[in-house]
């Protein structure tokens, strides 16, 4: 089972003006499968503006993660990336972005847990040289403020920014990496997954990869994924003008990149403004839903589909993006009195949230129940998970939507007065 | 509080009639340059419903509904022709503007026609038909045609800036902004050097059925003995002098596709002159039947039967035929060489398959298209140096070899050790040689191909097939071997 890269491409093969950014070990800008299409590059491990990749077997790793999401495609040379152009068109344009290196803690440990202070630097560097994606593939369990709030300012402004849900593997010292299997172990950037799009991956059967069925490594799970894409059997681009086997969510993780990158230019050429979360709400919900029926924690909301991300903007289908005022109901669910991590301040404090719901009914009825997902507006209130990261937030009531309108909803957050605790800091400290 | 949707679907629409202008229903005869007549049933009306940037091709729409959501719409009507390809599309429009649920316009019909409907000019016509090469394509939603080049004519020297209409950028347009023919077969002329013209051939993907053929015209003349066919790296087929006679032989899993051989003189009584000789031409083009003609001054048209192809097998042979007589022309063609015959060579391997033809020319088959179970290699492919300078190949054949032969790949293997096997697969299909066939472990590394066969032997000039095996996968590369 594949993403139907081809059928995409009939319809878009990527613009130039959409850039998408590598956070990884860097690239080799000379590569020929990248020839016209790097418009920048930065090494933060160095601080200097030459992001060619440190030596060590894990050098070629963003040469793999960049060739995936958008070496040049149909060039008669390397490997085809799914934004990758045609031949005489570059597609999307790169951004070389080194931010694991020889002085990362990934090098030093010689583990794959990256950098995460560096990525926060390497993604707000990307997204202020016009990065609309990010691609991460790599993780860190290790939190870190200064990542989530580099990679939620991205998202803000219209950057989609991907993440592996990790491979579940042991270290060379045995330790667990990155270990994912469960939501309580989620680690970054896959954690952030209201700013962030989780990628697991799947082997050519279209399942989830499972030791059961024959792998090393496992890819990780938790209600944070947000979509699988394949992770098994890929060949991509390497160091020296070269190629490799590259596989692991780390090769998931550039096919929706790539494809962000893909609906991105089609939303451009369609004279559409998408934002970041319409991105990747097209992308997760033309996915084909894969194991459990509907959302679930092991493939989230399926195996992207790329083709039918890019038919669903195609006539006769039609767009529309709307507002829908006010409303003056109250609470349609509260919930108890609990702990929530308010990210602009980095504290766990208590507080109940609220559901807000308004019925909305559409001006002209569509022939089916159409797709349809909220989007962020001014006034609105915050997401489910992070109530106060200042992250907007709207949604559609799951069911609700029919031939002639939908249920939206939103949550605001009463704070109590009890701040639990820093943010790891391991000292509790009540407030009043 | 404040909420925020985005919906995507299909709204109800509502259904408009829309009537072509109403002298169009005559079907009357009609007259291209107004000397010949044509029977009315091979005239027809496109019909486009969203201001001509997607076209319902070779659709019968006299009266034909379509559907209508808010907004406007300018429903252009073109005139075409099946008998003549995409000759008279781009000629003349009628327009038919609609309105839907928009104020003071609510199911509005107006209609304008457009005066220079079906008025063909005159020079467009007279382009086309000397020599020239035409490519029709079939993406599986009806026929469509692609473009349609001319080789050679008064005009040559102006193709890139005003190609002719049957290469009309007009129908480019309407390809970027629309679905129907937004992947098309592109001939172009990337160069116009004086004494050569340089055309680029690119397939897009998804193209299930091509065909394609030239008109020869021996009146202007052939070169005996040039290197009149040349081919580089990126793909350029180069037509020294423009007379040339280029046919794009179609291939598909290593079976040959035979043209159909037609023949016509514009020196037959009756004929006019060949710049002049429209008629003829778009008869020839349109029937593909014999016109009997003139001994001395014959033209052919290779008429390609339909060829299904599949990702990673399409590609083209080139062959060339000039100045020769109907029976020469079909015994050459009878005599056409069989470069990778089917046998058990991987079908990756005869899709990546390419020779030097027994006639000295090259050949080579355009990459195959990216697809996930045909994915490149992981190889590094490289030039020996003295292959490239060897003096007893003719000069095409150096020049492929110097831009496209390889005499050995670099493999990575990646951070798991692989089970590689690289083995290399002669014309025939015959395994000549396996290089490797064992678990490497993790590293770069280069093989060397010293031109021999299993049992040590050199092998014979000839184009060779490589096929590397890993992870489940196989890629093919192909050494050319010039002695």
């Amino acid at each position: 089972m594949d993403v139907h890269a081809p059928e995409a491409w009939a319809i878009q093969k990527g613009s130039s003006n959409v850039i998408i950014g590598i956070l990884d070990t860097g690239m080799e800008v000379t590569h020929s499968d990248f020839s016209g299409k790097i418009v920048g590059e930065y090494d933060f491990i160095h601080d200097d503006g030459n992001a060619f990749p440190d030596a060590g077997d894990r050098g070629p790793h963003g040469m793999g993660s960049a060739g995936i999401a958008a070496a040049k495609t149909n060039d008669g040379f390397g490997v085809p990336g799914m934004c990758g152009g045609d031949g005489s068109t570059p597609g999307c344009s790169v951004l070389s972005v080194k931010t694991i290196g020889e002085g990362s803690r990934w090098h030093n440990f010689m583990e794959w847990i990256g950098a995460s202070t560096d990525a926060a630097d390497g993604g707000t560097w990307a997204v202020a040289n016009g990065a609309v994606v990010l691609n991460n593939s790599w993780c860190d369990d290790v939190e870190n403020h200064a990542l989530h709030e580099a990679f939620r300012n991205a998202f803000q402004v219209g950057t989609v920014v991907t993440a592996g849900m990790g491979n579940n593997q042991q270290n060379d010292e045995g330790a667990w990496d990155c270990n994912q299997s469960t939501s309580a172990t989620a680690v970054v950037p896959a954690f952030y997954s209201d700013i962030v799009m989780a990628v697991g991956a799947t082997d050519i059967q279209g399942r989830r990869v499972l030791r059961d069925n024959g792998f090393n490594w496992e890819s990780g799970r938790g209600s944070h994924i947000a979509v699988v894409a394949p992770g098994v059997n890929h060949y991509s681009d390497a160091l020296q003008n070269g190629f490799q086997a590259f596989g692991g969510t780390s090769a998931a993780t550039p096919f929706v990149s790539g494809l962000a990158g893909l609906v991105y230019s089609e939303a451009q050429a369609k004279g559409l403004s998408f934002t970041a979360r319409d991105n990747r709400q097209l992308i997760s919900r033309t996915a084909k839903d894969i194991g459990d029926p509907g959302y679930d924690v092991e493939t989230g909301w399926g195996l992207i589909r790329a083709d039918s991300a890019l038919k669903m903007l195609q006539p006769p289908n039609q767009v529309t993006f709307a507002s829908a005022g006010t409303t003056t109901s109250g609470c349609s669910s509260l919930t108890a009195i609990q702990t929530w991590t308010f990210w602009s301040s980095f504290v766990v404090r208590n507080a109940r949230r609220c559901e807000v719901r308004r019925n909305i009914t559409f001006d002209v009825p569509y022939q089916s129940a159409p797709l349809m997902w909220g989007r962020a507006v001014t006034g609105g209130g915050v997401t489910p998970s992070n109530p106060n990261s200042e992250v907007a937030y709207t949604g559609v009531v799951d069911g609700s939507v029919t031939t002639t309108g939908a249920t939206l909803k939103t949550f605001v957050y009463e704070r109590g007065r009890w701040m639990v605790s820093t943010w790891g800091g391991g000292q509790l400290s009540l407030h009043k | 509080m404040s909420f925020g949707y985005a919906v995507i679907g299909q709204r109800v629409p509502h259904t408009v009639t829309a009537s072509a202008p109403s002298y169009v229903s005559i079907k009357a005869t009609y007259s291209l340059d107004g000397s010949a007549s044509y029977p009315s049933n091979g005239w027809q009306w496109d019909r486009s419903d969203n201001g001509g940037s997607s076209w319902y091709l070779w659709e019968s729409a006299q009266n034909s509904s379509f559907i209508a959501y808010a907004g406007n719409y300018y429903v252009d009507w073109r005139l075409s022709a099946s008998r003549i390809a995409d000759a008279a599309k781009d000629t003349g429009y009628a327009q038919t503007h609609v309105c839907v649920e928009t104020s003071g316009c609510d199911l509005a019909l107006s209609t304008a026609v457009a005066a220079s409907l079906i008025q063909p000019t005159d020079d467009s016509m007279v382009e086309h038909y000397g020599s020239g090469a035409w490519l029709v394509g079939d993406r599986g939603m009806g026929q469509e045609v692609i473009q349609l080049y001319s080789l050679t004519g008064a005009h040559r020297d102006t193709l890139t800036q005003k190609p002719n209409f049957l290469g009309s950028d007009i129908r480019g347009a309407q390809a970027a902004g629309g679905s129907g023919i937004s992947s098309r077969v592109l001939y172009e002329r990337t160069s116009s050097a004086p004494g050569w013209a340089v055309y680029k051939l690119t397939l897009p993907r998804g193209w299930n059925t091509l065909r394609a053929g030239v008109a020869l015209d021996p009146d202007l003349g052939a070169r005996a003995g040039d290197d009149q066919l040349q081919v580089d790296s990126t793909g350029l087929v180069i037509v020294k002098d423009e007379t040339a006679v280029v046919a794009y032989l179609l291939r598909h899993a290593g079976k040959q596709i035979r043209p159909v051989i037609r023949q016509f003189s514009n020196g037959a009584p009756g004929r006019q002159d060949p710049a002049s000789d429209v008629s003829a031409a778009a008869e020839l083009l349109s029937t593909h039947d014999a016109v009997t003609g003139h001994p001395d001054d014959v033209r052919f048209l290779l008429a390609f039967p339909s060829v299904e192809f599949a990702a990673g097998s399409r590609g083209f042979e080139l062959i060339t035929l000039s100045g020769k007589t109907e029976q020469e022309v079909r015994a050459l063609i009878g005599k056409l060489p069989r470069y990778v015959p089917d046998t058990d060579v991987p079908e990756e391997a005869d899709a990546a398959a390419s020779g030097v033809a027994s006639s000295g020319y090259a050949m080579r088959l355009l990459p195959p298209a990216e697809h996930p179970s045909a994915r490149p290699l992981p190889i590094s492919a490289s030039v020996m140096a003295n292959d490239a300078q060897s003096t007893s190949a003719p000069a095409a054949v150096r020049e492929l070899v110097r831009k496209h032969g390889i005499t050995s790949v670099g493999i990575t293997v990646p951070e798991q050790q692989n089970a590689i096997t690289v083995r290399i697969f002669a014309p025939n299909g015959r395994l000549v040689r396996t290089l490797v066939q064992e678990v490497m472990q993790p590293g770069n590394y280069r093989l060397d191909w010293d031109k021999r066969n299993d049992a040590g032997a050199e092998v014979s000039a000839g184009v060779y097939v490589v096929v590397m095996e890993a992870g489940g996968q196989r890629f093919t590369r192909r050494f050319v071997v010039v002695r």
